[in-house]
């Protein structure tokens, strides 16, 4: 069986080898098990209002809901490089806020040091997972990090008896949020010239831990890795409208936006495009990124439209 | 489309043309011998007509450069949609349509990513295939490879591997970074100093790298040689590890990347000064050596580099922000937004060596480059032809400079040199065209890409400069009168070279040990990505 490439998190794992008819994947993960059923599941092309229509119809009525709608939003978290074009261009055409739920205030603040799966893998000794839990967020992350080994530390901050805690070297429990992030004992890292932290910050706490990061980052090479969705959509909305994270497109150019209260959602997931009511199957294809920013090149296992082709004919609808 | 240009005064320094005032054919994208009678006419008298214009060296487009725009929302200027445009925005690093359109204006057709991480090359790609309107290359990181690194020490299959590289990505040339430093800064902040101390954990010195991977690039005969961003980037005394870079490459063609942030004098620990004069002889005494400056601009820029180390220096020289990408087996990246300032002694000295290496240089030896966005925006061209055009504006901005810095420069006294027009075509168009091996860009030769660019000869050459009449992309009128007419793709230029088939047996085994992709998935395959593209064979 050939290796598939796996979007079911951010991992994005190239090595899965997956039988399309019992959907028995290998190496064995949760999160992949439910991303290929959903690529492969039986059902009709479109529904609208919970009743299957035919595809034609579907566009027909989606692109009229979008025609009349004032402040669509399209969420478009985890979607290829090339579906994220076509959602980015209908936006544009619509006038509309587009979220591809990345962005990071701390990083336009204060920047960060970041490194792809292999730099940690590789050199950092000490790895600190700072209120996170990739053994359920991302299951073969500590397997493709080849954590916990001996001679490096696992270290797992979290007031909880995560699946991720069980697996430490050493466990600490402290709260979240921003002072033991600024207390943070270097010498916990003992004398590893090279160590990481992974985490799912955002707001303060993520920016408390740049600092803490920038600070440690003299006598020793520190990075870190956000686990999160693959980003591919928000490293396209970035390089396309200068913004990540969520940006509105109303006055005829990109402008950061907050949250929006829209009057029409439009859903861009893995396995199909939902306008409102209206839902749309399509395949899953093209370019992913990781949350490490790696780009893999994915080919879509399911026989439907892709995902970009819908939203072009969806702009042209309009 | 058929066009004539009548009238215009022609600068095509590759053809020995020097301001000749006759008309200029184009047909079918390339410049043809003459066209038929209804072909479109395009007044150009009293006007300037030169080849559009040709950047080696930037940075507009992968992990990079999209990190600094993620670490800068705040420093940007909308770029409204239109009819014909996309939205976006502009700033010292536009979103990638923005890019396109603004290099356009400017009069430039052909532009050169100067340091893409190959393990990225899809995301390197799409966003070239997002910049419109001018035809693109990249540059791929090798000089801290660590895969290269094990067949540097065994001798054996570096230039099959270079060759599959540039296959595997669609990359046009080969980038070595402070080759060995970036490694040992991944490792653990550590730095080289010396082409000869060892890389720790590999048996190889700088040394070997810079000749190994030159010397296959030599012989494979890539159509652009390797581009060295030599090791100790702005540290004061450096130029003698230039000086020590360039014997190392001796006899064999090279380019040096932003020369200027690599021509100081001085102690490490001390105040740079100046030994352009030095450098700048010895690539006289080596025409097989060529350079682009890498001129600072006084104001905002926003310095981002694979050589990550630098960037941690000026993080602790006080940058608010601050920004360090670690990308295994190949290479590192480091952002830090930053001013230069008149008044500074090390800005002002950058800025004096930058205008040194030009008045001293041959301009088909020594390009025009900002290295944008590091010195300065490439929307700063203009001025900066204009620093090297006009005398009289030169003395004026040299007066504002820190004197202290200035005086130790040759800038008072020495330098009275102003460029011709023909030899601002050369530095922007015939000699960085020439240097990439791109035989069809340039010059306004029959056979010629139709690229163009036609200016009022206004005596203010930074606005004659930054506001082209006319340009024309692989004949097509894209610019006119400051505007967009239209948005063409523009095309990707990859470069190939054989290489044995095999030498994937000899990469798989090294791959498994070190990427965290499989082998197979490393190789561009799209065409979406590929394409279209213009492939130079060595």
């Amino acid at each position: 069986m050939p290796e598939r490439v796996c979007a079911g998190c951010g991992t994005v794992c190239d090595d899965v080898t997956v039988d399309l008819t019992t959907l028995r994947v290998e190496p064995q993960c949760p999160l992949a098990e439910r991303w290929f059923a959903a690529q492969t599941a039986a059902g009709p092309a479109a529904t609208a209002a919970g009743e299957a229509v035919d595809l034609d119809t579907a566009v027909q009525r989606a692109a009229a809901l979008l025609g009349d709608s004032r402040r669509p939003l399209l969420r478009i978290a985890g979607a290829t490089v090339e579906t994220a074009s076509a959602a980015i261009a209908l936006a544009e055409a619509l006038g509309a806020v587009i979220d591809a739920g990345g962005g990071s205030a701390a990083v336009a603040l204060r920047g960060a040091s970041t490194a792809t799966f292999g730099e940690i893998r590789d050199r950092a000794q000490v790895v600190v997972v700072w209120h996170a839990d990739p053994e359920t967020t991302h299951p073969r992350l500590l397997e493709r990090l080849r954590l916990p080994a001996g001679g490096r530390t696992l270290i797992v901050v979290d007031e909880q008896d995560t699946p991720t805690a069980t697996r430490a070297d050493l466990h600490l429990r402290l709260p979240g949020g921003v002072e033991p992030l600024m207390e943070f004992d270097a010498a916990l890292l003992g004398e590893a010239p090279n160590a990481a932290f992974l985490h799912a910050l955002d707001g303060r706490a993520e920016l408390a831990l740049h600092e803490l990061v920038r600070r440690l980052n003299g006598a020793r090479h520190v990075t870190t890795l956000r686990l999160g969705d693959p980003r591919g959509a928000d490293d396209t909305l970035a390089w396309q409208t200068g913004y990540a994270g969520t940006v509105d497109l109303g006055s005829g150019h990109p402008e950061p936006a907050g949250r929006i209260a829209p009057d029409v959602e439009v859903r861009v997931e893995s396995a199909a495009i939902a306008v409102a009511d209206v839902v749309i199957r399509t395949a899953f294809g093209g370019t992913v990124h990781r949350m490490d920013g790696i780009p893999l090149t994915m080919h879509a296992v399911a026989d439907r439209p892709a995902a970009d082709s819908i939203l072009a004919r969806l702009r042209e609808a309009l | 489309m058929a066009i004539r240009i009548t009238g215009g005064a022609i600068h095509d320094p590759a053809n020995g043309t020097d301001g000749d005032v006759r008309d200029l054919c184009l047909d079918g994208g390339k410049v043809v011998a003459e066209v038929a009678p209804d072909a479109r006419r395009i007044d150009a008298r009293g006007m300037v007509v030169m080849p559009g214009g040709v950047d080696i060296h930037a940075h507009i487009a992968g992990p990079k450069v999209n990190l600094a725009r993620r670490l800068s929302p705040e420093a940007r200027e909308p770029q409204d949609r239109t009819e014909i445009l996309r939205s976006g925005s502009a700033g010292l690093v536009p979103s990638t349509f923005t890019t396109g359109y603004r290099y356009s204006l400017l009069g430039y057709t052909t532009v050169v990513e100067a340091a893409a991480p190959p393990l990225a090359a899809r995301h390197v790609l799409a966003e070239l295939r997002d910049t419109p309107l001018i035809d693109k290359a990249f540059l791929i990181l090798m000089g801290n490879n660590q895969v290269l690194f094990e067949l540097i020490r065994e001798g054996t299959g570096l230039r099959d591997a270079i060759a599959w590289w540039l296959e595997a990505t669609g990359g046009y040339g080969v980038k070595l970074v402070n080759p060995g430093g970036v490694e040992l800064w991944k490792q653990s902040n550590g730095r080289i100093s010396s082409l000869d101390e060892h890389i720790a954990g590999f048996d190889v010195t700088p040394r070997q790298v810079i000749e190994a991977i030159g010397t296959a690039v030599h012989e494979l005969g890539l159509p652009h040689p390797v581009h060295v961003h030599a090791n100790n980037l702005g540290v004061p005394g450096n130029a003698s590890t230039t000086l020590d870079t360039m014997r190392t490459l001796d006899g064999r063609q090279a380019h040096f990347a932003h020369l200027q942030f690599h021509a100081y004098g001085g102690k490490p620990d001390g105040l740079p000064r100046s030994r352009a004069p030095e450098l700048i002889d010895h690539l006289k005494a080596h025409p097989e050596l060529t350079a682009d400056v890498g001129q600072v601009m006084f104001g905002p820029a926003t310095t981002m580099t694979a050589d990550a180390q630098i960037s941690a220096v000026l993080r602790d020289l006080g940058a608010d922000k601050w920004l360090n990408h670690d990308t295994e087996v190949e290479t590192g990246c480091g952002i830090v937004p930053f001013t230069y300032k008149e008044k500074s002694y090390v800005h002002a000295l950058q800025w004096g060596i930058g205008l040194e290496l030009f008045l001293l240089g041959d301009p088909w030896q020594v390009m025009l480059s900002t290295d944008h966005p590091n010195g300065g925006s490439f929307l700063s061209y203009p001025k900066l032809i204009r620093l090297l055009m006009d005398r009289a504006f030169r003395e004026d901005q040299l007066e504002r400079a820190n004197q202290k810095a200035i005086r130790r420069t040759m800038l008072l006294d020495a330098l009275d040199r102003e460029y011709s027009l023909n030899e601002i075509a050369i530095l922007t168009r015939a000699a960085p065209a020439r240097r990439l091996g791109l035989v069809d860009k340039g010059h306004l030769g029959v056979g010629a890409d139709a690229d163009v660019t036609i200016y009022h000869d206004r005596p203010d050459r930074e606005e004659m400069f930054a506001t082209p009449r006319y340009v024309i992309k692989a004949g097509e009128l894209v610019v006119e009168d400051g505007e967009l007419r239209t948005t063409p793709d523009g095309t990707l230029l990859s470069a190939a070279a054989a290489f044995d088939a095999d030498v994937t047996s000899t990469l798989e085994p090294l791959f498994g040990d070190r990427y965290t992709v499989r082998f197979a998935n490393y190789p561009v395959r799209d065409p979406a990505l590929r394409e279209p593209a213009r492939v130079v064979q060595a």
